[in-house]
């Protein structure tokens, strides 16, 4: 017994005292939510950290500390010489790019990411058009940027018309064959953070832009949509009407046909909706009728459109391939690549206007 | 005994020594008789016997003039049983029980013992520790007769067996084994026989004494028999097969064999509809791990894991701590410690005290602590809550292991955080997977894994669901009452 006890003091001295895990405390760390990089010249990166500070009163100020290194890990050394406290990435919520470093290829900083145990794959990606120091040293509101960027950003994804994206979703498109990754393009607006539209990437580079008009259709052929709305403008009798449809919901489908030889990809799509709002007299059958016509031409037109665009950029981004790929056996990338170029691509849109509001103007 | 034997030797065996010897108490009352038709002595302890009783039922009879000897007078007095010895190991124990000897010559080496006993016990009054709101309201008291009539009166049947043992060189206490003959396993029974049988201790002030000296693991901090003071839990878990043991002197009865689910289950579960009981158990467990591992957490995801405090709550927990100048382990053990102390100290003063100690110790010091920077407020309330949901474990032995066992928890916490709690975790599963109870698995029905038990486990089920006993017994009699449903009977209207 007496040995017992004395084997296990030792071992656990031991284990004590060598197996110490280095001490994280809470409040003796500057915790980072956002990191931005701005593309500075020839292989050279200005990064900035934004946290949070909280000040005993509950209120929370927003602190940046940026500056010019060669790679993020280094940059991240730097900030720590100027700050008081250890900064600390576990908690980071949002990293936005530049346009120009995302157009010259964010590789190296989504592998550091990617390694990095201490981020999640929660992490917003998002690309900035302009530069990210700017948009980050901004305070909004009573939260730091951070949080702000990623509250923004995230209800945008679940009930607005960006299309969802993270960092993990980003990687699987990154790696995935068929498929190209998409972030979010954000733009400063004075005091206010815009969304401008969708970063299309090749690979780690950015090569295309999409508007956020296009937004709408782009997330329902690349996604469902849940309760997003849209504006429709109709121009009859010299009289401009508009429509505003919400609580959209979208399903799609996929058929392929032609696998081997020369794929065909009917994209069928169903979209529904309701009026909330109607600038002409009263909302009726013929009203909703015109609506479905409307909502129908508008999101095959651009989608026709947009694909067209896609295939001559000659990029992805609604993983098409993929889809090919999961029909086909012994699936070629090259022979795709060949293929897309040219593939048939036909949108089919099918809405229906499900209610119009609560009381039933119907009669 | 050590002086008769002593004795013994030295002097003669006779009854008038033993007597002479007894008259050096104070207590002693030895007197005769002179003017009675037949003359008598008559000796007892004075502090043991009830007065009543040698006055009404044994003095006229002795003045009566038709008795002549000891057969006339144990078949004179109304008294069951009138014993006439002249063996003095019987003589001594009786006097020292509370029996009256009665003599007719001072040499005699015989004499009449009559129980004359004082029964002075207390009121059988409300349970204090395991009270409930419905159900019965009777609580056991010191009398070992008492309670034994307390458990006959809810079990009138022949069935219902008590071994009594006498343990104690000195207390000499009477410890009655009890069960259900074809209902209790043999094998349990033997079990708690044989271990009473073996006690070798000086003096049983209690039956916590019992249930110490009778675990199968006497260094855990976990009770391995449930103690209770209600009769009407002793009667439910004697029909299921267990065994129950009853210490003369403790209003606490000893249940056995159980399992740590059983600790947690209030017998106020069983009064009150099923789905409430089962809601209410599982609100108990939670709150018992949340008593445990809470305070550990918050030093674990504090001190090493900042990456799990979610955004909103960071404000909160990085403002409430910005000026202590302690770092999470040490504000975390100082304050368990105080919350500790509080409980100490109400425990050990008188009621009315108590409370105001409780008033100044929780709202007082609590936050006035706060408002000097000795400690967060957010720990404040996470200990105050964990100390709170300490409390919810019906059995009160329950509630001091859990306060106890979170203190390990905390400081492998602080050595390697969350990991350091799942090691901690790990031994305590260890721990409670090797223990036993008279040899039954204590973690049962979780392991080994028995779904009938489970009906009465973590959840209550109805009862027409549990017609069986629980596993765990080993009852030789599965079967409670037939599970089929009562043949319906037909209004009377039809």
């Amino acid at each position: 017994m007496k040995k017992k006890i004395i084997f296990f003091l030792i071992i656990s001295i031991i284990v004590a005292y060598f197996g110490r895990v280095e001490k994280e405390i809470l409040d003796e760390l500057e915790i980072a939510t956002s990191a931005g990089f701005d593309y500075k010249g020839d292989q050279k990166v200005e990064a900035t950290a934004v946290f949070p500070r909280i000040n005993p009163d509950k209120t929370i100020t927003n602190e940046t500390l940026s500056t010019t290194a060669n790679l993020s890990k280094e940059a991240l050394r730097e900030i720590n010489q100027k700050s008081h406290k250890p900064i600390e990435n576990g908690k980071l919520e949002v990293a936005v790019y530049n346009e120009k470093l995302a157009r010259h290829g964010i590789e190296d900083f989504i592998d550091t990411f990617h390694r990095d145990p201490s981020i999640g794959s929660r992490l917003i990606l998002a690309v900035v058009d302009g530069s990210s120091k700017k948009i980050l040293e901004k305070s909004y509101g009573e939260f730091d940027t951070g949080t702000y960027l990623q509250k923004l950003l995230e209800h945008n994804m679940a009930h607005g018309i960006i299309p969802t994206s993270n960092f993990h979703l980003f990687l699987s498109a990154f790696y995935a064959r068929g498929m190209d990754p998409i972030l979010p393009l954000l733009e400063l607006n004075g005091n206010n953070i815009n969304i401008k539209g969708l970063a299309l990437f090749k690979g780690p580079k950015m090569v295309m832009e999409l508007t956020e008009e296009k937004l709408f259709t782009f997330k329902s052929l690349y996604e469902e949509l849940r309760l997003a709305g849209v504006k429709l403008k109709t121009k009859e009798n010299n009289e401009t009407e508009y429509f505003s449809i919400q609580a959209i919901n979208s399903k799609k489908k996929f058929k392929i046909t032609n696998v081997y030889t020369d794929p065909e990809i009917n994209i069928h799509l169903k979209v529904t909706g309701s009026i909330r709002e109607y600038s002409g007299e009263n909302v009726d059958a013929t009203t909703i009728k015109k609506a479905e016509k409307l909502l129908k031409k508008k999101i095959s037109k651009e989608s026709a459109e947009m694909i067209k665009r896609f295939q001559k950029k000659r990029i992805d981004p609604l993983g098409l391939g993929e889809q090919v790929r999961s029909r086909t056996r012994h699936w070629d990338e090259k022979k795709w690549e060949e293929q897309y170029k040219n593939a048939k691509i036909n949108v089919k849109v099918e809405v229906i206007i499900t209610e119009i509001g609560v009381v039933d103007g119907l009669s | 005994m050590k002086w008769f034997r002593k004795g013994s030797k030295q002097e003669d065996l006779s009854l008038y020594n033993l007597i002479q010897h007894f008259t050096k108490s104070g207590d002693f009352i030895h007197f005769h008789n002179p003017q009675s038709p037949k003359p008598y002595w008559i000796s007892y302890y004075g502090s043991l016997v009830d007065a009543e009783i040698v006055h009404r039922d044994i003095l006229p009879y002795l003045q009566d003039p038709n008795i002549s000897g000891y057969e006339d007078f144990q078949s004179a007095v109304p008294i069951e049983k009138v014993e006439i010895t002249s063996d003095l190991e019987t003589i001594q124990k009786k006097m020292l029980a509370g029996s009256v000897l009665i003599q007719f010559s001072e040499n005699d080496n015989k004499g009449a013992l009559v129980r004359a006993e004082m029964n002075k016990a207390r009121e059988v009054s409300i349970p204090e520790e395991e009270f409930s709101v419905v159900g019965p309201k009777e609580s056991f008291v010191e009398s070992l007769t008492t309670n034994l009539n307390l458990i006959r009166k809810r079990l009138p049947i022949p069935q219902l067996a008590i071994r009594e043992f006498t343990v104690g060189t000195l207390s000499q206490t009477r410890v009655a084994v009890l069960f259900i003959e074809e209902i209790a396993n043999e094998e349990n029974i033997n079990t708690v026989l044989q271990r009473i049988g073996d006690l070798k201790y000086h003096q049983i002030l209690d039956s916590s004494y019992i249930a110490q000296m009778i675990s199968d693991n006497e260094n855990s901090p976990f009770p391995q028999l449930i103690d209770t003071e209600r009769p009407d839990r002793v009667a439910g878990v004697l029909a299921e097969g267990s065994i129950v043991i009853l210490v003369d002197g403790s209003p606490h009865a000893l249940i056995g064999p159980t399992t740590l689910v059983k600790f947690f289950a209030a017998l106020e579960d069983y009064f009150i509809n099923w789905q409430l009981a089962s809601a209410l158990r599982v609100i108990r467990l939670f709150s018992v791990s949340f008593s445990i591992l809470v305070t550990p957490v918050y030093v674990a995801v504090l001190t090493y894991h900042y990456e799990l405090i979610p955004r909103d709550l960071m404000a909160t927990l990085v403002s409430s701590r910005s000026l202590i100048p302690l770092p999470p382990f040490l504000e975390a053990v100082i304050l368990e410690l105080t919350i500790e102390l509080l409980r100490e100290a109400g425990a050990r003063l008188p009621t009315k005290v108590g409370q105001t100690i409780g008033i100044v110790g929780g709202i007082v010091i609590g936050t006035a602590s706060v408002e000097a920077g000795l400690t967060s407020n957010v720990l404040l309330i996470i200990v105050a809550l964990a100390a709170l949901a300490s409390f919810t474990t019906p059995v009160y032995k329950m509630g001091n292991s859990i306060r106890l066992i979170r203190f390990p928890f905390l400081l492998l916490a602080e050595l390697w955080g969350l990991i350091g709690i799942a090691l901690a975790f790990a031994f305590l599963m260890g721990h409670l997977l090797r223990l036993t109870s008279f040899g039954r698995p204590y973690m049962e029905p979780i392991y080994p894994p028995r779904l009938e038990d489970l009906k009465d486990a973590f959840i209550r089920l109805p009862f027409k669901m549990q017609p069986k006993r629980p596993i765990e017994l080993q009852s030789p009699d599965t079967i409670m009452f037939s599970g089929k449903k009562a043949q319906e009977m037909n209004d009377i209207d039809e």
